[in-house]
Formats: C-alpha cells, structure tokens, sequence
C-alpha cells in the first residue's frame, strides 16, 4: 500500500507516484467529457470516462459545494442515490446554453431573494419582525433568536434565515442606507 | 369514478414559486384530478396525465420546497413554493401517495394553515403554536397569578406593607417642616422635651419603616422563590415527557435556559420588580396629591418638566442599550473563542497554530475593548446631561419657593417640606419610564417558558392506556416514519420478532437501523401503520410500563457522576445490595469493582474515577440486569471496543440476552453471530431477514457486507 504523505511533509507529494488528487479520485466534469441537456422538466447529462465510455443519465441533481463564496463553481453533479458523478470546477467553463442551463437548475433550487432595503425591524420577546424590500418585492417574515439567524459571510455580506427555513441574502451591508443599517447593526 | 365528479379535483394546492428560475412570487394553483393535474403558474395553464404517475415526492431545495411526480416516462416537476407551505405541500404528498396506492381518491380537506397563525397570518416558530406576535401578555400573566395561588397570602401581606411604608415615607417631610419651622428657626424657643419629641418621631418613623422593608423584602423572596420552585418543577417535568423528536429540536443550553434563566428572570421581576412599581406607584400618587393639596401651582411648576425627564431618560436608555448589548455580544465572541481554544488545545499544538489563535483572541478582545471605551465615553457624557436635564425641575422650584419665602408667603420648614416631596416625585418617574423596558424582559421569559409548558407531547400517554405487563410477540405492521414530513427514513416495514429471539438489524449507517429501535421504544411514534407487543398497540400502554420492559445498552453510556454503586441501581433505585452485586457479578463488573480501593462507593463520572471503555459498558449491562426487561436493545453496544474487549463483554451480554428477547444493532457482523435472525434494511425498507446461512447462500446484501468486511480484516492482519 503506498503511504501518501512522507516524512517530508506535504509539501513533497509531487516526488511520489500518487497525488492526493490521485487518491480521492474526483472527477472533473468540462466540456471534453460532459453534455448537459434539458429533459422533460429536469436536465440530464451524458458523462464519458477516462477510458472513453459514454454514460446517459436521464436526470442529475446539482449541489452547489460553496453555495455562500462560490455559487457557480464546484457544482457536484449526482445521480439518484446522491453519488457524485462529477464535479463542475467553474460553470463557465461550458458553451453559453449549457451554462445557462446549470444556472437554471440552480438557481432553481436555491432560492434566496436579496434583501435591499430594510423598512421595519421589530423585536419582542426573543423575536424579530421584519418588513424588508427584496429584488422581488415587499415581504414580511420573522426570525427566532435574530442574532444567531443572521451569518455574516466575510465582512461585508449576510445571509438572513427565517424560522420557516426561508433564507434572504444582504449582498453589500455597506451598501445599503443608513436607516436600514442602523436597524441591523446590533444584530451583527 | 362518475363523470361529474371528475370535475372537482381532490387535492387543491397552491403555491407561490414558478416552475422557472424566476425569483419573482406568483401565483399558482395545482388542481389534483384523479386522472389529471391541472396547473395555473401565473397565466400558464398546462395538464399532466396521471396515467404514468407511479409516485410523488417533495424534495427539499435550499428556501424552497417542490413537488415531483415519477413517471414511466420521466419525473415531472409539479410546482415550487417557499419553506412556508412546507407543510401543506408534505402533507399533499402523502395524500396523494396514499391515494395512487389504494386508488381512492378521498377529498383532502385538511385544514392547512397549521402552521400559520389565524390572527396575524405569522408562521409559528417551529415545534411551538404560540405566535409570539399575537401571544396574549396578560393571559400569561394571569397564569403566572394563578400559578402563585398558594402563596398568594405572602404577596397581599407584601402589597399591605408597601401602603404602610409609603404613608410612613410620605411622614418623614411633614416632621422635617415641623423641627424646621416650629423650634428650630421658631420665633420663641421650644422646651428640650418637645424638641426631642420631634427627634423621636423622625427616628421611630425611620426605625419602623426600615423594619418593615426587612418584613417586606422576607415576604416577597417566600413567595417567588416559592413560585419559582413551582415553576421550574413543572418545566423540568414537562421537558422530561417531551418526545425525543422535541427535545431533540432544542439545544440543550436552550433548554438548561429555560429552567435557569427564564424561572430567574420571572423571579427577579416578581421579588423586585413588582414590589418597586407598587411602591412606587404609590409615592408618586401620595406625593401628588399632597403636592397639589398644598399649592397647585407650585405643584404644576414641578411636573412641567416631567415628560421631557421621561423622554430623555428613555432616549438614553434605548441609545445606550443598543450599545451595551454590543458591548455584551463581542465579550460572548471573546468568551467563545477562549472556550474553542482551551477545548481543542490538543489540535492547537498539533498543528502548530498557537500564533494564529491568539491573534484571533487579540483580535476579538480588541474590538470589545474598543467597544467598551467608547461606551464608557458616551456614558460619561450623556449621564450628567440626563441627570441635569432631570434636576431642571429643582431649579424651577428654588427659584419660585426663594421668592415666595423673601416675600414672607412661604416657611423655611416648608420650603424644606416641598424639596423632599420633589425630591421624591422624581424618584418613581425616572423608575417608571424603565418599567416598560423591564417588563417585556420578563414578559419574554414568561412567554418562552409558559410556551415550554403548553407544548402537546406528540409520544403523550393516552388517557385510557393501559399499565398491563408488556410481553408477546412484537409485531410490525405496514410502518412509516420520517423525521421530516414527507421524507420516510422507514417505508412499510413489516417484522415480526417471537419472545426469547435474538434480531440482528444490519444494513449501512442511515439506513434507519436505530430508527427503528426508537420507534420500538416509543421514543416516536410512527407516520404509517402499527407496532404492537402481544397484540395490543404500543401506543395502547403507558410509556411508563412499555419502557420496564425495555432494558437498553448503548454505544455510549452515559454514567452519572456518582457512585459506582448508583450508576447500576440507577435502573431501579430500590435494589438490595444482593442484587445489585448479581448483576454486577453477572456483568463483570465485581471482579473490578472490587479491586478498587473504595469498591462500589467509588466516585465515577465527570469528577471522578475514570472506567475504560469496556468497564462503562459493563456497567450499562449491569444496570439493564438490574432493571431485567424482557426486552434486551443493544445499539452498537460493542462497537467502541476493541475486538478483544468486546469477546470479553459477549459473555456478560450472553448472560443478559438469555431468554429474553433482543434487537441488537452492530456494525461488526461477527457480534451478531449469535443472532437467531438477521434483519437487512436497505433504502429504508426490509430488504432480507433470514439466519447468517441463509442470507450466505442467497448472495444477496448481506453476503455483500459480509464479504466486504472479511476484506477489511484480511487487511488489517
């Protein structure tokens, strides 16, 4: 069995014969091995392996690996049974239609409207109640225990999760004005 | 299905996402026919045939929920909606599933806005039916009153000594005047005697008041800490019966919460608070209506200012809480990070990283500090601008009351009189703009720890259950369960287990293996279908007699800190000595037991003598003999040793497992050896159950698993 780290560290794995990347075997999906399609209400994908064999899958699920920082990079693609068939480094690596087929599917399944202004923030009881402006439109939703329901992603972005599993996103707090920051601040 | 009844579809769903990517709400109706879904996104209209349909599922997407069908000839999505019809769309689900299967297509009427509130159309916090909207303060208040019924007498003999001691406060000015007025700047001079009278009085009333502020304060602390003890006695009873699916939704902390904090906030509110708004409620009617009483004008000079002191002070509150509460959180964020650093400093030192951990807590120190400072700063100046703004009626006072005595209308004593009573105006008014501040702090704790006491277990006895010795076969009928609605970890299990039979449950981790013993244990009850013991329902007994019979080890156990002795006799505190050394003996647990130098009164647990892992094992089988069950769980009870210990412990299970009738999980086949049959799950339903030969030759996933860990081992020698 071959003892992937040595003595000198990791830092000296390209001596040996295998790579980490080696061992854990993922597979990288581009547009030399990878065709999306639209089936039916889904997207189904046709996957051909190193040894040139063409695999149809009538529908794969898409789970984005970094759904905060990297939306639209290491996209894992998989089947039923929630085995991953491969891994989209970057979306934009495909030709325009099929990346905008992922996008899609994506966006479809992580819905997350973008807070832009907040107009009320009410709190009683360990609750908080608010009325907010989103890309959409109005809405209303509230939060149990504000503070822990709001996760700051670096130090300009939040996301907001509301106690029926709702999820909001405030893309720039900077950005937003003042009255609607002064109104979050104690949260943060 | 008659012609006119296809008009009129079953099911009726609406939802609010598109089908599309589109993040924009709209408008949807899904109309479930038996034949057909008609569905209205918007001003699309399309129909899907029922024909190919074999299932519908709602996956869940990240702040959405979708309906899909499974075709013949593909899967369809039915529509998108937010998390809030979550409910409505799981519980469609299964209507519609139930309806495929039998083929009829019952109306579903359904009320489903269960998870809304009626009154404000809020979504309820998860696993609660309080809106905290629209939860009524006073209903709740009134129960906390009805609560302290039996202490009642202490609070009306508490509330009687405040009206005493406010008169006797509201003296203590009036004999200030007369010592002021009448001797000491009198025109002619008193005798000593009446002088020292009026001494007397001054010093009696401030004797007697100061007694009976101790009677008062003695009075109150009985009657909340009373009330309190209720209170916290009744929350830790209710958290004891919740089901595990509801205590498991809280944290622990949350719930430690609860009890501690909420019951103390109640408590400081009942002890102080109330007592300070009665009293001071009263001083500031006695001092108005003297104040008024005695010179109106003069009275209405002082409280001019009044709205604005209580404007003011709010404003600063509300200014500085915003900033203290900041204050608060980034000393909980240093705090966190001490408490990760000092837990996990085995890492920290593996890894080397000691310097980028301090600079993580220089970091968050820093900015607390740099918080503090500049609230200290904001403190110090607006404080004295607060209190000046509320002396401002003082001023007013000296100088109209100046003018009033250099004109000769008014006493020395009674300009003396009139100050104290400004004095003690202001007192009550700057406490009462902070009222409403401390009363929705307590109303907070109120609501949360009533909204723990109203909770429904959903695993609650039933009012006619029976206490009947449980023992018969265990029999599983078509049962379904899910942690989640509309997603089974179990679908349609059938199992029938005979007394005195040995299980083995196998199959791969998540599969629902211990799912499965919980819902034997009623630790849940399930979706679908019915587990009974000699025939009668589980649900049918009272948890208290089901669980008697059930003697439980698991992976870990979890040993209380105390004495050897009492962690085995916890199973059944009334055990003689002789039984508990049995069971032991039986166990394994004497032989070491008796080596230790304080043998069975041995301090375990947290703080004290630490058992190996074997050793706690052999404990939780000596607790389990103890308790002897008729029914034997061991959950992965071997699986943390190593396979020499675990040979060591066969026996004393052996010993435990005899005659009687055990479920046994292990990820170690070879633990099950002994098993008269062996369960496979797969994919949450039953997929083999034969003995060890049987499931060999039919190479099924048994042999499979099997096969992989003979593997494993060849490897590992």
């Amino acid at each position: 069995m071959q003892v992937w780290v040595s003595k000198k560290g990791l830092n000296n794995m390209s001596e040996n014969k295998y790579t980490l990347a080696d061992a854990a075997g993922i597979v990288y999906l581009d547009s030399d091995n990878a065709r999306f399609f639209k089936e039916g209400d889904f997207i189904g994908a046709e996957l051909r392996d190193k040894a040139g064999d063409s695999v149809r899958h009538t529908r794969v699920w898409l789970h984005r690996s970094f759904p905060f920082d990297m939306p639209f990079e290491y996209i894992s693609v998989q089947n039923k049974d929630g085995e991953e068939l491969g891994l989209i480094r970057n979306v934009s690596a495909f030709d325009k239609e099929t990346a905008a087929l992922i996008t899609e599917e994506l966006e479809r399944k992580y819905y997350t409207p973008e807070i832009t202004r907040i107009m009320n923030l009410k709190e009683t009881r360990g609750f908080s109640f608010w009325r907010v402006m989103t890309e959409t439109g109005e809405q209303s939703f509230t939060l149990q225990d504000t503070s822990k329901s709001i996760v700051r992603i670096g130090a300009d972005r939040a996301f907001v999760f509301d106690i029926c599993g709702n999820r909001y996103e405030i893309k720039s707090l900077s950005a937003l004005d003042k009255n609607s920051y002064r109104k979050l601040e104690l949260y943060l | 299905m008659a012609k006119n009844e296809q008009n009129k579809p079953y099911i009726s769903l609406s939802f609010d996402l598109g089908t599309d990517s589109q993040k924009e709400k709209i408008r949807g109706q899904a109309d479930f026919y038996p034949d057909r879904i008609e569905i209205t996104e918007g001003d699309k209209k399309r129909q899907i045939s029922t024909e190919k349909i074999k299932k519908y599922k709602c996956p869940r997407g990240v702040g959405c929920i979708m309906l899909e069908a499974e075709a013949e000839d593909g899967d369809y999505l039915i529509l998108r909606a937010t998390m809030e019809n979550t409910e409505s769309v799981a519980e469609a689900t299964k209507h519609l599933n139930r309806a495929l299967d039998t083929g009829i297509y019952a109306d579903f009427d359904e009320e489903l806005t269960g998870m809304l509130c009626p009154k404000c159309h809020r979504p309820f916090p998860p696993g609660s039916k309080t809106c905290p909207r629209c939860a009524d303060k006073g209903k709740y208040l009134l129960r906390l009153w009805q609560m302290a019924k039996p202490f009642r007498k202490y609070i009306y003999i508490s509330v009687i000594i405040y009206f005493v001691i406010s008169g006797i406060n509201l003296l203590l000015p009036y004999f200030n005047r007369v010592l002021v007025d009448d001797y000491i700047n009198a025109d002619k001079l008193p005798t000593v005697g009446k002088y020292i009278l009026a001494v007397a009085m001054i010093l009696i009333v401030n004797v007697v008041s100061r007694l009976l502020t101790m009677l008062r304060t003695y009075t109150q602390t009985i009657a909340s800490s009373k009330v309190i003890v209720r209170l916290r006695s009744i929350i830790f009873d209710k958290i004891q019966h919740l089901s595990l699916a509801r205590v498991s939704k809280r944290t622990s902390g949350e719930l430690m919460n609860r009890v501690t904090e909420d019951t103390g906030t109640i408590q400081r509110f009942i002890t102080d608070d109330i007592g300070a708004l009665i009293e001071q409620v009263l001083m500031l009617l006695g001092v108005g209506i003297l104040l008024f009483a005695y010179n109106w004008r003069l009275a209405l000079l002082i409280i001019m200012p009044a709205p604005l002191v209580i404007l003011s002070h709010r404003l600063m509150w509300r200014f500085l809480r915003a900033r203290y509460g900041k204050q608060w959180q980034t000393g909980a964020k240093a705090n966190t990070i001490l408490h990760d650093i000092f837990s996990g400093i085995r890492v920290v030192k593996a890894f080397g990283t000691e310097k980028a951990e301090r600079k993580r807590y220089d970091d968050s120190i820093t900015e607390e500090r740099a918080i503090r400072a500049s609230n200290e700063t904001y403190f110090a100046v607006i404080s004295p601008i607060t209190s000046f703004l509320m002396g401002v009626g003082e001023f007013f006072l000296l100088a109209f009351v100046g003018n009033a005595i250099l004109g000769g209308e008014m006493t020395f004593g009674e300009m003396q009189q009139f100050s104290s009573y400004v004095s003690l105006i202001y007192g009550p008014l700057r406490w009462l703009a902070m009222m409403p501040r401390r009363l929705t702090m307590t109303m907070t704790s109120v609501v949360k720890v009533f909204d723990v006491i109203d909770e429904e277990s959903d695993v609650a006895d039933k009012k006619d259950a029976i206490t009947a010795d449980v023992k018969g076969d265990i029999e599983i009928r078509n049962m379904s369960f899910g942690y989640e609605s509309g997603n089974n970890v179990l679908h349609n299990i059938n199992l029938t287990i005979k007394p005195g039979e040995m299980i083995g449950i196998v199959g791969r981790s998540g599969v629902g293996k211990s799912t499965l013993i919980n819902l034997i244990m009623r630790m849940y009850d399930p979706d679908d279908g019915t587990i009974s013991i000699g025939g009668t329902d589980i649900r049918d007994f009272t948890q208290e007699s089901l669980r008697r019979q059930m003697g439980v080890v698991l992976q870990e156990t979890m040993l209380f800190s105390g004495t050897l002795y009492n962690n085995i006799a916890y199973s059944k505190p009334d055990a003689t000595p002789d039984e508990v050394i049995t069971a032991a003996r039986l166990a394994g647990v004497h032989k070491f037991a008796v080596k230790l130098a304080d043998g069975y009164n041995t301090i375990i647990g947290e703080k004290g003598y630490t058992l190996s892992g074997g050793e706690r094992q052999r404990v939780a089988i000596a607790r389990a003999l103890l308790h002897d069950p008729r029914f034997i769980i061991l959950d992965e009870a071997t699986s943390a040793l190593d396979t020499e210990t675990e040979k060591d412990i066969q026996d004393a299970l052996q010993q435990l497992i005899a005659g009687r009738t055990t479920i046994a999980i292990a990820h170690r086949l070879s633990t099950l050896r002994n098993a008269t049959r062996l369960v496979v799950l797969d994919a949450g339903e039953v997929a083999e159950v034969g003995t060890h030969d049987e499931l060999m030759k039919k190479k099924g996933i048994y042999f499979d698993l099997v096969m992989a860990q003979r593997q494993m081992s060849k490897m590992g020698t």
